[in-house]
């Protein structure tokens, strides 16, 4: 009887333990505690059992009782528990508000990490020059259509006497000169600069904005060479636009550089068939060159000794290359619609 | 500057099998961008971008010396052909004119009297080429003219010799508010120091190299014509084109400054083409007037600075080969390349690198390396500002900013404000001094978003006496439809995440609504303010270069606390127009062992403050705790009237 008693028990917690509902439990509650249940009529047939054993018998039905007592009690609790506790998780979030970064503080922080990458340092010169900064010292002749007021934008303000009109400056090349006395004046004779700034023109349309922004690579040193150009356009081409895009270099006119460059790049939004921002399937990112002598020496370079190469281009430019970006009109860039914005 | 040219005009002048797509790709590849190439009724057209260096490619046999110098680099052959021209006249009655310069405004002027003028009809052909390019049918005199300017570069111009009556030219400049009616009708004020051809009588009978005037021009019933031509000061050109908004492709020309040589070149070319299709024939002598032949011009290279300059060596006879089809006269001395460079580019080839260019581009620049540079790396580093710049965006992004760029160039705001002279438009005109207006304009667009934080980390532009304004870095910034609280609670956070430790006093200070203002102090300076500009907007704005200095990037480490804080919430009730920020600096002055009060909750007039106490020395029991907090409620009972609810 022992044995029964002790496999009726291990029944039941099993039994407990699969139950998913209070009804069930009770049922259960009944089958084995009920006053006709299994473990009363164990109690009834306790006057049956040999006279030696009917103290321990008494003692294991009791023990069994008291454990499934306890074992439907709890169950019961964790039944009830999951039921009163009930969670929809599919409730939305407590709304945080969440920001966004410009595109073009974008673009110019993943220019400045390539650059940097290749040991250049980033600077950050006037955009309110003289014209000496911007064209005087860069080789202009002074009748240079872009000296004319149809294409900069001059300052009403008295002259320089050394430097002469003050103007916002039409390219971050007006950092060069700048750069080379700063080098100078450090005693530095290696210049590997990356100047990023607003420039300004006078034209508005769908590749040109008033207000645009410009990366000037300086580089200067003894035995550089086009190869030396050519090397580090390249690196930032594969860097910037992951190495799926073509580059071309084409023969160009800047009074500062000489040779001048201008370089293509491979227009992404009609995949080189020719759209309205692109020109047969080439977008222009920009210009290029080897530092025209006449400017390392207003810089205090002897370009006997020392030979340099710059390059200038448009950062929003240059972004809107960008694979599957999709934005056709530089204006775009400068909406300040938060629904625009905040895609960024 | 673009210019058009039909493909049947270019052959003219080239021979070769070259498609007209190839010749697009490799003239782009070395010489001027062709920029569209399309398929008209009249064949192929190039629309090619020139530089301003290189007028001479403003011309269809200047393309065709160059692409007889490219397409063998590419494998294919081309030869440029001859300009058919007439030989000299030589006729014995002479019908002519008399020319007067002044040599400050012109170089050279060129002309001759035609006359057996049989037919004005233009041939099909040469109308093809010309609408090719642009340019309007007018009749067989002024078409031949447009047409040499297309072959050759050379503006030229045709006069009714029988309208002008004193039969005199007399070239100078003119004279401020003179008019003249152009041959389109319009009538021009002139500025003064403009180049004009008069008559002799003060009647003025052309603007020269920019447009003709109507009082001279060839109509139906001319017999004899002058064809004229003169060589002139680009930078009066480019000035008159400008100032009249005459931008005719003889100006673009013009103003780019043309090589003299070749201006008696576009007579004779005329004499031909008005013979072939007028049936025409000259009817005196060649004037021609001011001519200096330009001095020969030569430049050195050694072999080895263009071997290092290139970053690659291309041998000697190459070298030759690339310049010669170009114009140039190139010989090796030893290791010295001498070149004497033709007339039409005297103006852009100077030194060296001018012809290393040439070399370059012909050899091709796909050709050359590519390999970064070694060598040692600069002693200088980025600018520190800029990368702290960078920070605070992200820390603004993290705080749920959004950051815009308006213009630098804003319509009235501050007198003071730098002024341009060449505005674009009336609300572009100065440089502004605050990032204010233009955040504010940004926020009206976006006033049906309901609410938002937007800013803006750029330069203003401050009045410096006699020098450049002060180029000083702003951090500003609205928020729309915000709490107070949220929004006073981004402006601690981000101040936090810099570790700066601000206080705050209420003011009165423009543009902020009255008593709406509170000034943000740091280490004594004044950091920032933040306020109301209408009962929705809270305008923010920072000096981020103070930001800069007090931020700590690397604070001093502290040790952490071996006790344990005693922490509780106490509700104080507070009399109407109590300023809680005074009743929590008042708290926290009480004792040095309250470290910190925030406000927890508030219910109707009811606050609920959190206290931390701290004892760094040991865990502080309840009586002292008590004692500390009993001796605030006595200050904040007695200065605010404040009393603790229940």
């Amino acid at each position: 009887m022992k044995e029964e008693i002790t496999n009726l028990r291990n029944q039941a917690v099993f039994r407990i333990n699969e139950v998913g509902s209070v009804d069930e439990l009770e049922k259960l509650r009944i089958f084995y505690l009920g006053r006709n249940g299994k473990l009363a009529q164990y109690i009834k047939a306790i006057k049956d059992a040999p006279k030696s054993e009917k103290k321990s018998i008494g003692v294991l039905i009791n023990d069994t009782k008291n454990v499934i007592e306890s074992l439907i009690t709890n169950k019961k609790n964790v039944i009830k528990s999951t039921v009163r506790e009930w969670v929809d998780m599919t409730l939305p979030g407590e709304q945080i508000d969440t920001g966004s970064i410009h595109v073009v503080t974008k673009a110019i922080d993943e220019i400045s990490r390539v650059f940097e990458n290749i040991g250049f340092v980033r600077r950050r010169y006037p955009e309110v020059e003289w014209d000496y900064f911007a064209f005087g010292s860069l080789n202009f002749d002074k009748w240079h259509p872009a000296r004319d007021e149809w294409e900069t934008f001059f300052v009403e303000s008295m002259e320089h006497p050394k430097y002469g009109p003050m103007l916002l400056t039409p390219h971050t090349s007006s950092g060069q000169i700048r750069e080379m006395q700063k080098a100078r004046s450090r005693g530095d004779d290696v210049i590997r600069m990356i100047n990023i700034s607003k420039t300004y023109r006078r034209q508005s349309d769908a590749s040109h904005t008033p207000m645009f922004h410009q990366f000037e690579g300086l580089v200067i040193d003894k035995n550089l060479s086009i190869a030396n150009l050519k090397g580090t356009i390249d690196y930032f081409m594969d860097s910037f636009f992951g190495g799926k895009r073509k580059a071309r270099l084409r023969p160009y006119n800047f009074p500062f550089t000489e040779p001048s460059f201008e370089i293509d790049i491979s227009c992404d939004i009609c995949k080189g068939r020719g759209c309205k921002l692109c020109k047969e399937g080439w977008l222009e990112l920009g210009g290029a060159g080897m530092v025209h002598p006449n400017v390392l020496k207003n810089g205090g370079f002897d370009p006997r000794i020392y030979r340099g190469f710059a390059f200038g281009w448009g950062v929003e430019r240059v972004f809107m290359m960008k694979e599957n970006l999709g934005i056709d009109d530089i204006r775009t860039i400068y909406s300040t619609d938060l629904s625009y914005l905040k895609q960024f | 500057m673009n210019i058009k040219i039909a493909d049947s005009l270019l052959r003219e002048y080239l021979d070769t099998k070259a498609s007209a797509v190839e010749i697009a790709k490799y003239l782009s590849l070395c010489g001027p961008n062709v920029e569209k190439i399309q398929k008209t009724k009249q064949g192929y057209v190039y629309d090619i971008e020139v530089t301003t260096n290189r007028v001479d490619l403003m011309a269809v046999y200047g393309i065709a010396r160059e692409l007889s110098a490219i397409l063998p680099r590419f494998g294919i052959a081309a030869r440029l052909k001859p300009i058919r021209l007439a030989s000299k006249p030589k006729t014995k009655n002479q019908v002519s004119f008399e020319v007067i310069i002044n040599p400050k405004i012109i170089n050279r002027a060129v002309g001759v009297v035609l006359g057996d003028i049989k037919t004005f009809e233009t041939p099909e052909w040469m109308k093809n080429r010309l609408i090719s390019s642009e340019i309007r049918i007018l009749g067989a005199p002024v078409d031949i003219t447009n047409y040499i300017m297309l072959e050759l570069g050379q503006p030229m111009h045709v006069f009714d010799y029988d309208l002008i009556r004193t039969k005199k030219f007399k070239i100078r400049e003119s004279k401020k508010g003179e008019k003249v009616v152009s041959l389109d009708g319009k009538e021009h004020v002139l500025s003064g120091g403009d180049v004009v051809i008069d008559d002799t009588t003060g009647k003025i009978i052309d603007l020269p190299g920019i447009i003709g005037t109507k009082n001279s021009v060839v109509n139906k019933k001319t017999k004899r014509v002058i064809l004229f031509t003169e060589n002139n000061d680009p930078v009066r050109m480019r000035r008159t084109s400008m100032y009249l908004g005459i931008r005719t492709l003889a100006a673009t020309i013009n103003e780019k400054g043309v090589d003299p040589t070749q201006t008696t070149l576009g007579i004779l070319r005329g004499i031909k083409l008005f013979s072939d299709i007028c049936k025409a024939k000259p009817l005196g002598d060649i004037v021609d007037i001011g001519y200096k032949k330009p001095e020969p011009k030569t430049v050195k290279v050694n072999y080895s600075y263009i071997k290092e300059f290139l970053g690659t060596e291309i041998e000697k006879n190459k070298i030759v080969s690339y310049l010669t089809p170009l114009g140039f006269k190139a010989k090796w001395t030893g290791e010295t390349l001498d070149v004497l460079v033709p007339s039409f580019r005297q103006k852009d080839v100077s030194i060296k690198e001018d012809l290393i260019e040439e070399i370059a581009r012909i050899h091709g620049y796909q050709n050359l390396p590519s390999r970064l540079m070694s060598g040692k790396l600069p002693k200088a580093r980025s600018d520190d500002f800029l990368i702290f710049e960078k920070k605070l965006k992200n820390m603004l992004f993290c705080l749920g900013g959004s950051e815009i760029y308006t213009s630098s160039l804003i319509g009235f705001f501050d007198e003071h404000a730098y002024k341009l002279k060449n505005p674009m438009g009336i609300d572009s005109t100065y440089l502004r001094t605050s990032l204010f207006p233009g955040l504010l304009r940004a926020s009206d667009e976006n006033r049906t978003k309901k609410k938002f934080h937007i800013f803006e980390l750029s330069n203003v532009y401050l009045p410096v006496k006699r020098n450049l304004p002060n180029e000083k870095p702003m951090l500003s910034g609205i928020f729309f439809g915000y709490e107070y609280r949220k929004s006073k609670g981004v402006i601690e956070a981000l101040l936090k995440m810099l570790q700066i430790e601000a206080i705050y006093e209420q003011v009165d200070e423009m543009p902020f609504l009255p008593e709406r203002c509170l000034l943000i102090k740091s280490e004594g300076k004044r950091i920032g303010k933040l306020g109301y500009v209408d009962k929705d907007t809270l305008y923010y704005e920072f000096d981020p270069e103070l930001l800069k200095k007090i931020h700590k990037e690397y604070p001093k480490y502290k040790k952490p606390l071996k006790y344990p804080h005693q922490i509780e919430d106490i509700t104080l009730t507070l009399p109407l127009r109590t300023k809680v920020g005074k009743v929590i600096d008042a708290i926290k002055k009480s004792s040095k062992f309250i470290d910190e009060v925030d406000l927890y909750k508030i219910y109707k007039d009811n606050f609920t403050f959190r206290v931390w106490y701290i004892n760094p020395h040991k865990t502080m029991t309840n009586n002292e705790v008590e004692k500390i907090r009993n001796n605030y409620l006595k200050e904040v009972r007695k200065h605010f009237g404040a009393r603790v609810k229940n």
